[in-house]
């Protein structure tokens, strides 16, 4: 489970924010310094793990991409539906600040996927391989084929897997609907079934 | 629990301080909440307009469509296919239409998928043809290619000044209107003045036909009509054949069969049995072997 976005994090000092839910606290995100600092430190680890997985830039181009990320949130903050969802809303916002950083740099979206063997398993059980023995012998070709993937199939299961969200809150955070969201997932996930049969068709 | 590596937390710590201290240094503050609401104004208030603008334009469109040139075309066109061309622009949207719904469907249930996505297909298709339609027209090809004259030429006056083929377009003026009623003949007919300046006398028309009518040019169907000018004038499209000039005393006369007043997409025709607006058409004996001829000879051409 991804960590609730209410829990304040190990290292903040407590603040009169720390107890609240994210939209409470993006409510005075305009008045309170403290509470921009507090949403900073909720999400600078998530997002910073989505810019490393969605790319294979440097950690001061990551420092100067999460910058902006919150710089922007910061200056857009009055705009912050609260009935909303504050994660989707800062997602987005870091997706945007990712496609400028593409563009300015004239860079190819390329794939830094972290060799986590618990979520690889979880996408290469998730493609329905019948024998769970041979989940560890499949998790380096998931991760290639993951890499291998279409930008826009490979986003859409970074969010799924790696993120944890919500078919609902990816697309919020793409603008997409959510029927082409659901589509993609299944498409990007049959796109991995195919690798996976040619590698290990005694699994299949 | 959350899949990523442990970072120093020296390294997020700073971050805060970072976004603060820039946002301090650079003078950044958040933007009014009246930016964003009216933003979103100049977006949803011109689209509420166009909205209720397009209910208008889509009902002018739907008369159109149902006063069209269907009815008479054999009168006029030589063959079914120019009379689907006379009426092209509105031929063109219903086939769009017909097309987008095509499109539509063809993409949402398609397995192999296709590498432009059901909205570029469309707009780039209405993107050709409005950019196209815009070059045809700018290069003045319209006039010099007889083909491209169909789309308007049913308003076009010059195809109507064909009073020996049986199509005579003039002006009605409600002065000699009045004038022929004062006449106390009843079979003097009207007077009518084509685009040569022509005074023709037609018969065929009943007066109380006019009667009927809204006095006035531009109104739309349904709408009051305007007060009546003394100079006010009837535009008047009229399907019949030139009556010979030793059987009556008038020199230039025509014998309406169907009579189509105004342009037809502005001036409503009187009603029919049907309870919609229809062509007049004459109760003269004479019109039903000079409309079966005025066909032929439009198919023959």
């Amino acid at each position: 489970m991804d960590t609730p976005s209410n829990t304040p994090p190990h290292s903040a000092q407590t603040t009169p924010y720390t107890d609240m839910p994210d939209e409470g606290v993006a409510a005075h995100g305009a008045e309170s310094h403290a509470a921009v600092a507090e949403l900073i430190h909720r999400y600078e680890k998530k997002l910073d793990a989505y810019i490393r997985r969605r790319s294979n830039c440097s950690q001061k181009d990551r420092e100067d991409i999460l910058q902006n990320v919150f710089i922007k949130m910061y200056t857009n903050i009055r705009e912050f539906d609260t009935s909303l969802l504050f994660s989707s809303w800062i997602y987005r916002i870091a997706h945007n600040e990712m496609i400028d950083w593409y563009r300015k740099h004239g860079t190819r979206r390329t794939v830094s996927l972290e060799a986590d063997e618990g979520l690889f398993a979880k996408i290469a059980a998730d493609i329905d391989v019948e024998h769970t023995a041979r989940v560890h012998e499949l998790q380096a070709a998931v991760r290639t084929a993951v890499a291998d993937l279409p930008d826009d199939y490979r986003e859409i299961l970074m969010l799924r897997y790696f993120e944890e969200k919500s078919y609902d809150e990816i697309a919020d955070i793409l603008k997409l609907p959510p029927g082409t969201v659901a589509i993609r997932i299944n498409r990007a996930k049959k796109k991995l079934a195919e690798p996976l049969a040619h590698i290990a068709p005694e699994s299949n | 629990m959350t899949h990523t590596h442990e970072e120093p937390t020296a390294h997020y710590d700073s971050l805060a301080t970072k976004v603060l201290g820039a946002i301090e240094r650079q003078h950044i503050a958040p933007t009014s909440r009246s930016y964003f609401v009216v933003r979103d104004l100049a977006l949803w208030v011109p689209g509420l307009v166009v909205t209720v603008l397009g209910i208008f334009a889509w009902a002018g469109f739907f008369f159109a469509l149902t006063h069209a040139t269907w009815d008479y075309g054999r009168y006029v066109h030589t063959s079914t296919l120019a009379t689907v061309w006379d009426e092209l622009p509105k031929v063109w949207l219903a086939l769009f239409a017909i097309f987008a719904v095509g499109v539509t469907y063809a993409f949402k249930h398609t397995k192999r998928g296709y590498r432009y996505n059901a909205r570029e297909i469309l707009t780039a298709s209405m993107l050709l043809s409005l950019t196209g339609g815009g070059a045809l027209f700018t290069l003045d090809t319209y006039y010099r290619v007889p083909l491209l004259r169909g789309p308007s030429e049913s308003l076009h006056r010059a195809m109507w000044s064909h009073p020996q083929e049986g199509r005579l377009a003039g002006m009605v003026t409600l002065e000699a209107l009045a004038a022929d009623a004062a006449a106390d003949d009843v079979d003097a007919g009207i007077t009518l003045v084509d685009d040569a300046h022509v005074v023709w006398h037609v018969r065929g028309i009943d007066r109380d036909f006019f009667d009927a009518l809204p006095r006035s040019q531009g109104g739309m169907h349904g709408m009051p009509p305007m007060d009546t000018d003394a100079e006010d004038e009837l535009f008047m499209r009229l399907i019949g054949t030139v009556l010979p000039r030793d059987a009556y005393p008038e020199p230039n006369t025509f014998l309406a069969c169907v009579v189509l007043p105004g342009k037809m997409n502005r001036m409503p025709p009187p009603m029919g049995a049907r309870g919609r607006p229809e062509p007049k058409q004459s109760s003269d004996t004479r019109c039903i072997e000079i409309l079966e001829q005025i066909q032929h000879a439009r198919m023959r051409n």
